[in-house]
């Protein structure tokens, strides 16, 4: 199966989507997607650590054993993920802080590790590149507009400003903004992007 | 064996009849609904009718009591589960199911949980998600596994819960037994009869127990609030009086409107409940000792309304104990 760039690059914002077509990422997903600011911090440093870690992976492809791939995979992953923290509390200190333990948990994020297990060890630098974001922008994508519904209808803000004025903000139904509501979210959410598929 | 992709897959759910199908719907002329009680004659319209008679008495308390603030929540959340419901079957392309009278109870029941003098709004929020996410989201009436009203309520009480912290509308029923009757120490009868509770649908006592009274003999599935009631009173007898409910004085708690609010209208819902005889004691039975826990050590009773629900993700577990049959 030869795939063009164009079509590696489209493919992970629908049909290989990781959390539409896989369930995977979900972690971060249900709990960062509170505010627009939180899900933007995430989605940026998990597309930095997967772009990354796809092309280490990709480059030392010909040194890869067997027995101990996922081991390689998860300390390059941490290596990165370590770098991308640094950069986030050097840059963003109060809001890398609310990102809490799963801004270290990229290390072990099922889609780094899928991708490059998956994609990158078997391509080359570039197509492993052009994957990780394509994969990267699709669940961006998704975060990003998980969490711009739940911070508008939860808290009545859209990147922490009350764009609907101050009566809707102190009205806001908070239960959108509390965990269930982010179980909520992504169970409509998810059951929508399949009806439209079923339909497509 | 074909290769399994998603395309594959979604061409076999085209080829092959969707869930959707079992649900009562126009086939060809054909109308695919559940089946009929030749000998009871009962029917999903004869029972929603029933539970709107044995809720009667309670609503008239209530608009008696809170008048029109009562009167707006009730219309509120009744039209908007109707609305709801009518407007998923039509996207559904299902024929309209408002007459058989379900969405206009579910609404009834959710402004009956809120307390008097809530903005109407919270009532419309409250009837919307429990049609829209509690029972249509997992099929409509007939496949949903939570209570749509409680899970509506539970939602507004989430999302904007300093309205059930205000203090309540005052309000008393311009009746008391005459003195001769507390001198002979009955002056429980009359917190039963005229003591109403914070929220729409504790207006007194008595008028619940009727209403609940009349739902025995309808075939409501009495386990439940006998089983709730026995450990109620187990857990009140048991305190050393230090806490609210652990008192040691039962006759306290059975003035309280809220206990069969909970234990009768909102815990014997048809679907949300074990069939299975054991299973409803079991259910009636776990709820008992989780009210007279939370009344009793718990800080906030407006959990009582969790409850139900909490037993009810059971349910499927509690129908594999005991008989089925009526």
């Amino acid at each position: 199966m030869k795939l063009t760039s164009g079509e590696i690059l489209t493919k992970g914002f629908f049909s290989e989507n990781p959390l539409i077509r896989g369930i995977a990422g979900l972690c971060p997903l249900l709990a960062l997607s509170t505010t627009l600011r939180e899900a933007a911090l995430i989605s940026a440093a998990l597309v930095a650590v997967l772009l990354a870690t796809n092309l280490t992976v990709s480059l030392i492809r010909a040194f890869l054993g067997a027995h101990y791939r996922l081991t390689l995979f998860i300390i390059v992953a941490a290596i990165y993920t370590a770098l991308a923290q640094a950069a986030a509390h050097a840059l963003w200190g109060v809001l890398a802080m609310r990102l809490g333990i799963f801004l270290p948990l990229l290390a072990v994020n099922e889609i780094v590790l899928g991708r490059a297990g998956a994609f990158a060890r078997h391509q080359t630098a570039g197509h492993s590149a052009v994957d990780a974001l394509g994969i990267g922008l699709g669940f961006s994508g998704l975060m990003i507009a998980m969490s711009f519904l739940r911070e508008l209808l939860g808290l009545g803000t859209v990147w922490g400003f009350p764009i609907l004025g101050e009566k809707w903000h102190s009205h806001a139904a908070t239960g959108f903004a509390l965990p269930f509501g982010a179980f909520l979210a992504v169970g409509l959410g998810l059951g929508f992007l399949g009806k439209v598929r079923r339909h497509a | 064996m074909r290769k399994k992709n998603w395309r594959s897959v979604a061409k076999a759910e085209t080829e092959f009849p969707p869930l959707e199908m079992a649900l009562p719907m126009r086939l060809k002329g054909v109308i695919v609904s559940s089946s009929p009680h030749e000998l009871s004659g009962a029917s999903l319209s004869s029972y929603h009718l029933s539970w709107g008679l044995a809720l009667l008495p309670a609503v008239a308390g209530a608009l008696f009591l809170w008048r029109l603030e009562s009167f707006v929540l009730l219309v509120a959340g009744i039209l908007t589960a109707i609305l709801a419901e009518g407007l998923c079957c039509r996207i559904r392309g299902l024929p309209l199911r408002i007459t058989n009278g379900h969405a206009a109870l579910m609404g009834c029941l959710m402004a009956l949980t809120l307390p008097s003098g809530a903005p109407p709004w919270l009532a419309c929020a409250g009837a919307a998600f429990g049609i829209l996410i509690g029972q249509e989201a997992f099929g409509g009436n007939g496949f949903y596994f939570l209570h749509p009203a409680l899970a509506g309520r539970l939602f507004v009480y989430l999302s904007w819960p300093n309205y059930f912290h205000r203090t309540p509308i005052k309000a008393d029923f311009p009746l008391t037994l005459p003195d001769i009757w507390h001198g002979i120490g009955l002056a429980s009868v009359n917190d039963f009869l005229f003591r109403p509770g914070h929220l729409n649908g504790e207006a007194s006592a008595a008028l619940l127990v009727l209403g609940a009274v009349f739902l025995l003999g309808q075939g409501m599935k009495w386990r439940i609030p006998v089983g709730a009631l026995l450990l109620v009173g187990l857990g009140t007898r048991l305190g050393d009086g230090s806490h609210v409910w652990f008192h040691g004085d039962i006759r306290q708690v059975l003035c309280m409107p809220s206990l069969y609010f909970l234990i009768v209208f909102l815990s014997t819902d048809p679907l949300t409940t074990p069939l299975a005889h054991g299973g409803q004691w079991v259910f009636g039975l776990s709820l008992g000792a989780l009210v007279a826990l939370l009344r009793g050590m718990g800080g906030d009773p407006e959990g009582l309304f969790v409850l139900p629900l909490a037993i009810s993700l059971v349910t499927p577990l509690l129908d594999r104990l005991g008989d089925r049959r009526r």
